[in-house]
C-alpha cells in the first residue's frame, strides 16, 4: 500500500524526483572525475572517463521513471486480459459462478431497495427522521390502527412539549362534474399545520392557515394542488391561483401549489383541502371510524421512546380528566396505547425477506468459494509455475483477485438487470397491497450497498481459496509435479464446515417458508361466510340532479332496470361503501343498546356498519338466522329504524337470548321523546374485512333505502365473464343517462385476493428463497462429495482391489454425506427454534413451533441430501479399481 | 532445504547445469536430480527457473539438445555439453570461485 | 577480469553487498561503489548502470532510506542508510547466499 502511494505521488512530483536524480548522478560523476584527476589525468580526460564509465544517464533515468510511475496500469490491463482468457477457458465454472452470484446479488439488491425505501429511508423533508406517524394500538383490535382522533390531536398539540407539532391527514374522495361527466378525484383533508410540520414552502401561492378549519368560514373552501397535478393538468399555469375547482357539492378555490415532496404522504393525491378540526367536531367523532393519520415532528434530540412515553402520559391524563365516561370506558375496554413509528406496515415483511435474501446470499457465496477452491486446486500447477518464475504471494493473489473481481463485476451487471425486473414485480405487488406507498426506485445508497457487497464477495472469493493453498504450502514447491494434491486438510475442513452451514441455513429458510406456506393455506381455507364467486362490483357516481331522496330512488330504480337488461346478470344489489375492504377503512359506529348490561355506565361499543340493499344477503349467500332481512319500513328520511345484525353481534350483546326485537341506536342515545331503532333480523357471520382478519368485531347492516349519496357501490351476480359484463353494464347505463360512469369495476373474488397480496408476495418470495437455498446447498453437498470421491479415487481403488465390495464403499460415502447433512440439520433445527419466533406476527392459525412444518422441512432436506450424496457414491463404486490406481 | 532466491541463483544456475551435464547427457528432470544429488540435497532447483536457464544456455551454444526416449519409455529432450560449453564451464568455475570467495570475504567483514 | 563477471550473478548479490557496506555508515552512491570496490581488493566492480536502479528499488521497498547531506565536494548529495527492514532482509539474504555458495561449492567440488 505504501508502495502504491509512493508511485501515485510519483505521478505528480515526477519532475522533482527527476531533478534530484540528475543531481545525484552529476555528483557521482564529479567524484569520479576527482579521483581520475588524482590518478594524474588531465581535466578533460578525467571528465570524459568518468562519463564513459558511468554509462548513459538517460537510460538509467528512464528505467527509474518507469519503475516508479504508473506502469501498473498497463500491467493491470494485461492481468485483466489474462484473467479474461483464463475464465473463458473455464466456461462452465465462470457461468455457474456468475449465475449464482447474479441471482444472489439481484435478490439482495431488490429486497434491500424495498427495505431501504420503505423502512430505512427518512422522509424526503428537512430533518425527515424526526417526522413520524402516531399510531393508536388497541389490544382489542389486533394490529396498528391509524385511527387517531381530533380530540387527541388537540390534547397532544397543547401539551406535548417534546414535539414541534402535530398534523392530521384524512383520505377524501370528491367528485367533479367536468365536460358533462362526473369524475372521481382522490385527495387528502389535512390540518393546516401539516405543511409547517413537513417544512415545505408553496411552489406558488400560499397554504391555508388555522382559520380554514373554522366551520362555516368561507376560508374552508380552499384547495392546494400537488405539484404534479399542477404541472400535468394545468400546464404549470401561474394564473391558476384563484381559479375554482368545481367539486360537485361546492366549488373550491385554488390558493397554492404544494411541492412534490408532499406526495410522499400517499400516492395519487390530487388535492389537499382543510380538515375540520373544531372542538365541537372532536368529541362527537372521537370514536367513529375515521381513518385519520396523525403525524408529528419530534424536537431535535428527543428519542422516539421519550416522545412515546410523553404521549402515553397525556393520553391517560386526558382520559382521566377530560373525556366523557362513555369514551373512557370504551377506551379502557379495548386497551388503547399510543405508539410512534414508520409509515410502512410492510416493514416487518421486508426485514424478514431481507434476512431470507442474506441467507440465500450466504449459501450462494459458500458455493462459489467452493467452486473457487476446486478451481484453485486445478490451477495449483499453473500457480506453482508462476511462483517458480518469480511471482510472489502478492503477485499471485493479485492474479486471483483480478479473476474474482472480473467474475463479480459481470455478476453485478447481470444481478442489477435482475433486480430491476424484481423491483418491477415488487412495485406491482405494492400498488395492490398498499396504494399509499410510492413506487420503489433505486437510489445511491442502494448502489453503494451493491458495490460494497460485490467488493466484499470478490475479496473473499479471490483470497480465501488462494490463501488456503498458499498456507498449505501447495504452491511453493513443485515436488508433486503435475499430480493433483488435495487442497490440504485445512481446505477440506473448511469445505466440510461450509457444507454443514449451508444445510443449516437452508433448513432454517425451509422451516420459515413451511410455516408461512402453512399459514397461507390456512388463510385460503378460511370460510369467508359469503360467496364471492360470480359477484362483480363497481362504483357509481350519482349525477348532481339526482341527489335528493325522491330523485335518488328514481335514479336507483332506473339504474337497476337498465342493468336487468344486461344479459347474464342474475341479481343486482347496492351498498353505500364497498362491502369488502380492509378493516382500517371499514366504517365503524358506536352502538347503544337500550337494555344493555352496561347501561348505567353509558358505555359505547363499536361495530362495523354497512349500508346494503335487501338483495345483498341473498346475492352473497349470507343466510338469515332469525327474523328477516330489510324491508321498506326499516329506513326513511328521518333515519334508520330497523337493523339487521350478524351472529357475532347477537352473541356479543345478547348472549342469553334472541337479539330480534331488541331496541338500539347508532352514534348516540336518542334524545328524549325520539324513538329507538329495533333489530329486525340476525344473519350469519361474514368476514367482510378479509380472510386474514382475526378480529371479531360485530357487523351491523343498515337498510339502503332513502339514502342520497354522491356515489355508491353496485353489485351484480353473474355467471358471465366479469370484464364483458362490466362493459355491457356501462353501455346500458350510458343509455339510461349519458353522464354515468362506472369506476373501479372488479370481481369480489379479486378484491378478497388483493387483500392477501402482501401475504402471497411474502410467502412466494420466501418459498423461492428456500427453493434457491435448497438447490444451492444440495449442489454444494454434491460438489464436495464428488470432489472428495475424485480425490480418494486411489484409496477407493485400493479398498476395492483388496476385496471391499461396492456396498461398503457406497455406504462409506453415503455415511459421510449424510453425517455432514445431519450436523447441519441439527444446528439448523436449533437456529430455527430460535429464529422462527420472529415470524410469529406473520403466521396465521399456526404456531412458530408447528411440528408439521419442521418435520416436512427436515425430511425433505434429508431426502435431497441423500440424493446429493448417493450420486457421487455410486460413481465411486463404478470405478475400475485398476483404472483408479493408474490415474495417480 | 532453504528456498533459493532467483536473483542469487540465476548466476550460479548456468554453472550448475553445465556441471550436471559434464559426464553424460540428461533430460531436464535428470539435470535437476543430478544437481540435487551433487549438492547432497542442500539445494532445491525448481523447474520454473531450470527450463529458462536451459533455453538461455542453448541459445548461447553452450549446450545442445536432442529428442530421445526416457527410461519410462516416453519422449524426452536430452541435453548435452558442446565443446564451447565445456570450455566455458572451466572459466566460469574459476570465476565463480573467485567471486564467491570475495563476496564471502566482504560479508564476513561486517 | 572484473568486467567478465556475469551480470546476472552480480545483480543477485548486489543488493546484499550494498546493504552490507551501508551497515555501519551512511554513504552516497559513489561512496558505495568505491567501498565495494576497495573491500573486494578491486575484484568486484559495481557498475553505475546497476547501482542506481538497485538503490532506487531498495528505497521503494523500504530497505534503505535516503537523506540529503553535504559531500566531501561540499555539495548537496543523497546519503543512504539501512532501515530496520533492510537489516532483516540483509540477514535472510546472507543466509541464502551462504547456503547457495556452499551448495554450489559442493557441486563444483566434484570437478576439482
Amino acid at each position: 500500500m505504501r508502495e502504491f502511494w509512493k508511485r501515485f505521488a510519483g505521478l505528480f512530483n515526477g519532475s522533482r524526483l527527476d531533478d534530484e536524480m540528475r543531481e545525484e548522478m552529476r555528483h557521482h560523476i564529479e567524484l569520479q572525475k576527482q579521483k581520475n584527476l588524482e590518478a594524474g589525468m588531465s581535466e578533460k580526460e578525467a571528465y570524459n572517463a568518468a562519463i564513459r564509465q558511468f554509462g548513459n544517464i538517460l537510460i538509467i533515468q528512464q528505467q527509474e521513471r518507469e519503475n516508479r510511475s504508473f506502469l501498473w496500469v498497463e500491467q493491470l490491463y494485461r492481468d485483466i486480459k489474462r484473467a479474461g482468457r483464463s475464465l473463458i477457458g473455464a466456461k462452465g465454472f465462470s457461468f455457474v459462478v456468475i449465475a449464482t452470484l447474479a441471482l444472489c446479488i439481484g435478490v439482495n439488491t431488490t429486497i434491500f431497495s424495498a427495505l431501504h425505501d420503505l423502512v430505512l429511508k427518512p422522509f424526503p423533508f428537512k430533518d425527515g427522521d424526526r417526522l413520524i406517524q402516531v399510531f393508536n394500538i388497541s389490544s382489542g383490535f389486533k394490529g396498528k390502527s391509524s385511527e387517531s382522533s381530533i380530540a387527541q390531536y388537540h390534547a397532544f398539540k397543547t401539551n406535548a412539549d417534546l414535539f414541534d407539532g402535530f398534523a392530521l391527514l384524512w383520505n377524501q374522495e370528491k367528485t367533479v362534474d367536468l365536460d358533462g361527466y362526473t369524475q372521481l378525484l382522490k385527495g387528502k383533508r389535512v390540518s393546516f399545520d401539516l405543511f409547517d410540520l413537513a417544512g415545505v414552502r408553496p411552489v406558488i401561492g400560499s397554504f391555508f392557515g388555522e382559520e380554514a378549519h373554522v366551520p362555516g368560514s368561507d376560508q374552508g373552501q380552499v384547495v392546494i394542488l400537488p405539484q404534479s397535478v399542477w404541472e400535468n393538468e394545468y400546464n404549470s399555469d401561474l394564473d391558476v391561483i384563484g381559479e375554482e375547482i368545481p367539486f360537485t357539492d361546492t366549488p373550491y378555490t385554488i390558493i397554492g401549489v404544494a411541492p412534490r415532496s408532499m406526495e410522499a404522504f400517499g400516492r395519487e393525491i390530487e388535492f389537499f383541502i382543510p380538515l375540520r378540526t373544531s372542538a365541537r367536531f372532536a368529541e362527537a367523532r372521537y370514536l367513529e371510524g375515521l381513518p385519520i393519520d396523525m403525524w408529528a415532528r419530534l424536537r431535535p434530540g428527543v428519542s422516539k421512546e421519550a416522545g412515546e412515553a410523553q404521549l402515553a402520559v397525556l393520553e391517560t391524563r386526558w382520559l382521566r380528566e377530560e373525556s366523557s365516561p362513555r369514551i373512557r370506558s370504551y377506551l379502557e375496554r379495548i386497551g388503547r396505547d399510543v405508539q410512534l413509528g414508520q409509515p410502512s406496515q410492510l416493514k416487518q415483511s421486508f426485514i424478514m425477506l431481507q434476512v431470507g435474501a442474506v441467507f440465500v446470499l450466504l449459501i450462494g457465496c459458500v458455493n462459489v468459494v467452493n467452486l473457487f477452491l476446486s478451481r484453485a486446486g486445478r490451477m495449483q500447477y499453473e500457480l506453482s509455475i508462476r511462483n517458480a518464475l518469480g511471482a510472489g504471494r502478492r503477485t499471485l493473489s493479485r492474479l486471483m483477485l483480478i479473476e474474482s473481481f472480473l467474475l463479480v463485476f459481470m455478476a453485478v451487471v447481470a444481478g442489477s438487470i435482475l433486480s430491476l425486473g424484481g423491483l418491477e414485480i415488487i412495485n406491482h405487488y405494492l400498488s395492490v397491497a398498499d396504494p399509499s406507498i410510492q413506487a420503489i426506485t433505486i437510489d445511491m445508497v442502494v448502489v453503494f450497498f451493491v458495490l460494497g457487497l460485490a467488493a466484499l464477495i470478490a475479496l473473499i472469493m479471490g483470497l480465501l481459496p488462494f490463501g488456503l493453498l498458499w498456507k498449505a504450502g501447495l504452491i511453493q514447491r513443485l515436488d508433486n509435479g503435475g499430480r493433483t494434491a488435495s487442497a490440504g486438510g485445512l481446505a477440506r475442513k473448511l469445505r466440510s464446515s461450509m457444507v454443514v452451514s449451508q444445510v443449516m441455513i437452508a433448513l432454517t429458510l425451509m422451516i420459515g417458508a413451511g410455516l408461512l406456506l402453512r399459514s397461507f393455506v390456512n388463510v385460503m381455507s378460511v370460510d369467508p361466510g359469503f360467496d364471492a364467486e360470480d359477484v362483480v362490483q363497481a362504483r357509481v357516481t350519482v349525477p348532481r340532479q339526482y341527489r335528493n331522496t325522491v330523485d335518488g330512488n328514481v335514479f336507483r330504480d332506473g339504474v337497476a332496470n337498465a342493468l336487468r337488461e344486461v344479459p347474464g346478470v342474475d341479481s343486482i344489489a347496492f351498498a353505500l361503501n364497498e362491502p369488502v375492504s380492509e378493516s382500517a377503512v371499514f366504517q365503524k359506529e358506536q352502538i347503544h343498546i337500550r337494555r344493555s348490561p352496561y347501561a348505567d355506565e353509558e358505555p359505547a361499543s363499536m361495530a362495523y356498519t354497512l349500508v346494503v340493499s335487501r338483495a345483498f344477503f341473498d346475492m352473497m349467500g349470507i343466510s338469515v338466522l332469525a327474523g328477516r332481512s330489510h324491508n321498506e319500513s326499516d329506513s326513511s328520511e328521518h333515519g334508520f329504524s330497523g337493523f339487521v345484525v350478524d351472529r357475532s353481534f347477537a352473541e356479543f350483546f345478547f348472549p342469553d337470548g334472541s337479539a330480534v326485537g331488541e331496541e338500539m341506536s347508532l352514534s348516540q342515545r336518542p334524545k328524549a321523546g325520539k324513538p329507538w331503532g329495533r333489530i329486525v333480523g340476525v344473519v350469519e357471520r361474514a368476514s367482510l374485512v378479509g380472510l386474514e382478519s382475526t378480529d371479531n368485531f360485530p357487523v351491523l347492516y343498515k337498510a339502503y333505502i332513502g339514502a342520497k349519496p354522491a356515489s355508491f357501490t353496485l353489485l351484480m351476480k353473474t355467471s358471465r365473464e366479469h370484464d364483458s359484463v362490466l362493459k355491457d353494464a356501462q353501455s346500458k347505463l350510458r343509455a339510461f343517462d349519458p353522464k354515468l360512469v362506472l369506476s373501479r369495476g372488479k370481481s369480489l373474488q379479486s378484491v378478497l385476493e388483493d387483500m392477501l397480496v402482501n401475504r402471497r408476495g411474502v410467502t412466494t418470495l420466501i418459498l423461492g428463497f428456500a427453493g434457491l437455498a435448497l438447490t444451492l446447498s444440495s449442489v454444494g453437498l454434491y460438489g464436495l462429495l464428488s470432489y472428495d470421491v475424485q480425490q480418494r479415487q486411489r484409496e477407493i481403488g485400493v479398498r476395492m482391489a483388496i476385496g471391499a465390495d461396492g456396498k461398503s464403499v457406497l455406504n462409506m460415502i453415503l455415511h459421510q454425506g449424510l453425517w455432514k447433512a445431519g450436523i447441519g440439520l441439527g444446528i439448523g433445527l436449533l437456529a430455527s427454534l430460535y429464529l422462527t419466533r420472529f415470524l410469529e406476527s406473520q403466521l396465521f392459525n399456526t404456531t412458530a413451533l408447528d411440528a408439521g412444518s419442521y418435520l416436512a422441512a427436515i425430511s425433505f432436506l434429508l431426502l435431497v441430501a441423500f440424493v446429493a450424496s448417493f450420486l457421487p457414491a455410486r460413481r465411486a463404486v463404478r470405478f475400475d479399481p485398476l483404472e483408479s490406481l493408474r490415474a495417480e | 532445504m532453504a528456498e533459493t532466491p532467483n536473483d542469487l541463483l540465476k548466476g550460479a544456475l548456468n554453472l550448475l547445469v553445465l556441471r550436471a551435464l559434464r559426464d553424460e547427457s540428461r533430460h531436464g528432470w535428470g539435470i535437476q536430480q543430478r544437481i540435487n544429488q551433487l549438492a547432497q540435497d542442500t539445494l532445491s532447483i525448481n523447474q520454473g527457473s531450470l527450463y529458462p536457464a536451459l533455453i538461455r544456455l542453448e541459445k548461447k551454444g553452450l549446450i545442445k539438445s536432442k529428442w530421445g526416449t526416457s527410461e519410462a519409455g516416453r519422449q524426452a529432450k536430452y541435453y548435452s555439453l558442446t565443446a564451447k560449453g565445456r570450455r566455458q564451464m572451466g572459466t566460469e568455475t574459476e570465476l565463480w570461485k573467485q567471486f564467491s570467495t570475495t563476496v564471502n570475504f566482504i560479508l564476513d567483514k561486517a | 577480469m572484473t568486467k567478465s563477471f556475469n551480470s546476472d550473478l552480480m545483480q543477485g548479490t548486489l543488493d546484499m553487498l550494498i546493504l552490507n557496506v551501508l551497515h555501519s555508515d551512511s554513504l552516497h552512491g559513489w561512496g558505495i561503489a568505491q567501498r565495494i570496490h576497495v573491500l573486494s581488493s578491486d575484484i568486484l566492480k559495481v557498475e553505475e548502470g546497476s547501482l542506481y536502479p538497485s538503490l532506487y528499488r531498495m528505497e521503494r521497498k523500504g530497505l534503505i532510506k535516503a537523506s540529503w547531506g553535504i559531500s566531501e565536494l561540499n555539495r548537496r548529495a543523497k546519503f543512504y542508510k539501512v532501515t530496520k527492514t533492510g537489516k532483516k532482509y540483509y540477514e535472510s539474504e546472507r543466509e541464502k547466499w551462504i547456503q547457495l555458495a556452499g551448495a554450489t561449492a559442493a557441486v563444483l567440488g566434484h570437478s576439482f
